[in-house]
């Protein structure tokens, strides 16, 4: 891509975490687990979570609210909002949040490609602008997880939070900061049942079959999608790189899908990478699915892991499978902590 | 120890802090404690370190350092 080409260009950020915290203790209190076990397996010290009648779309609002404040901008062309939470089956929670935002008749709308969806939802924003369908778009991450897993299963309540993150991305030229460079995405749906909610949709309701307790609930099968995730983030990462004309060892910091510590030593070894170029925002936060990339970017940018000039690439993976990359060199841009006091907060 | 197997003891050494002295060839990875994400973990690195694919589940508890091996030379591992 030359310096000159027309890119989609990263203009704000923001992030959202709900105010209640459950640390490690909170849950071993009423569950047959240590503490222990849960940090060393996943790296997760404690996790957010929304309150009792609050919803996805709640955090997104915040998030973008916060995203809109630091670029600056009132309005935009567009909102894509990534969830497989939505605060209901349909219609979509983007065009309310718009709606809440004040955006106005944009047009907004979900997309589902779970923990992968931020980076879907960049890419789909990036389209939008390249076509020239929008000028500037609000791109958000927003999953409520504690909503969908079985009250009784304790591993998968220790492993995800809840929360919301979002940017901002306007026209701009490849040559400038924040320009997104060399985006990979890539599905494997052969895979489909590693992980997900069995029940609730069309094959289930056209066979008019009685919904069993089990399939409500979000389900994962761990070890085979840690061994997916490792491979695949690690694959889509040296394209990506490639494809952006970097060599691994330039990239200054890597800020992958927060899914499991261990998941993000896998990577940084099978890359030949020092861990310590990845960002770490897990241990606050636990996997919160579509948000947890711009969080871990709002987390970074306000405690000043992440500066302006440096290279950075962006990767996730989820239930699909699908996963995704993408290449930005860092813009100057101020962000706020996600677990900050909320302005106008009902959370 | 075979090839294999001293490469294998190295990263189990290097990677996953285990006393050197504890790997034998006959020793079970069970034997050496290790939780349920290690031997994903573990499959990662020897099939980055041979050359080879290792899925997930290939790697089995009950398995010794040379059943390991037995495994990645199977698989045509370059050493």
């Amino acid at each position: 891509m030359s310096e000159a080409a027309g890119a989609a260009v990263v203009a704000g950020l923001g992030g959202r975490v709900p105010p209640t915290v459950l640390t490690n203790r909170d849950l071993v209190a009423s569950l047959d687990i240590d503490e222990e076990w849960i940090h060393s397996r996943t790296g997760i010290r404690q996790r957010h979570v929304i309150a009792p009648g609050g919803s996805t779309g709640d955090l997104a609002v915040e998030a973008g609210r916060r995203a809109l404040a630091s670029a600056g901008a009132e309005r935009v062309d567009a909102l894509v909002l990534a969830t497989s939470t939505p605060d209901r089956l349909c219609p979509a929670t983007a065009p309310e949040v718009a709606d809440r935002l004040g955006l106005g008749a944009i047009p907004a709308f979900d997309v589902a490609a779970v923990c992968t969806g931020f980076i879907y939802a960049l890419a789909t924003a990036g389209g939008l602008i390249a076509a020239g369908t929008a000028g500037t778009v609000l791109v958000i991450g927003a999953d409520t997880f504690s909503t969908i897993l079985d009250p009784a299963d304790h591993r998968m309540r220790a492993v995800f939070g809840d929360g919301a993150g979002a940017v901002v991305l306007r026209p701009g030229r490849a040559g400038e900061q924040g320009a997104l460079l060399g985006i990979g995405l890539g599905s494997d749906g052969s895979r489909s049942d590693l992980l997900g909610i069995p029940g609730g949709g069309s094959r289930q309701r056209s066979a008019g079959l009685p919904t069993r307790a089990e399939d409500v609930y979000f389900t994962m099968q761990g070890r085979a999608v840690f061994h997916e995730a490792v491979l695949r983030m690690a694959a889509s990462i040296r394209e990506t790189a490639e494809r952006a004309g970097w060599p691994l060892e330039d990239v200054d910091r890597f800020v992958l899908h927060q899914a499991n510590a261990r998941i993000l030593a896998a990577v940084a070894t099978r890359l030949g990478v020092p861990v310590e170029r990845f960002v770490r925002h897990i241990d606050r936060v636990g996997n919160t699915a579509a948000a947890s990339v711009p969080l871990a970017l709002a987390d970074g940018v306000a405690g000043g892991r992440i500066r302006p000039g440096h290279r950075v690439v962006l990767a996730s993976f989820g239930g699909g499978l699908t996963w995704g990359s993408v290449a930005l060199v860092w813009p100057r841009l101020d962000a706020s902590a996600p677990d900050g006091p909320a302005e106008h907060s009902h959370l | 120890m075979n090839a294999i197997e001293e490469r294998i003891a190295e990263v189990l050494s290097a990677q996953f802090k285990v006393e050197r002295a504890a790997i034998e060839p006959d020793v079970t990875f069970a034997a050496l404690r290790f939780d349920s994400l290690v031997l994903i973990e573990l499959g990662l690195i020897l099939d980055t370190e041979f050359g080879v694919e290792i899925d997930d589940g290939e790697l089995t508890n009950e398995m010794t350092i040379s059943d390991a091996a037995e495994l990645v030379a199977a698989k045509g591992a370059s050493l």
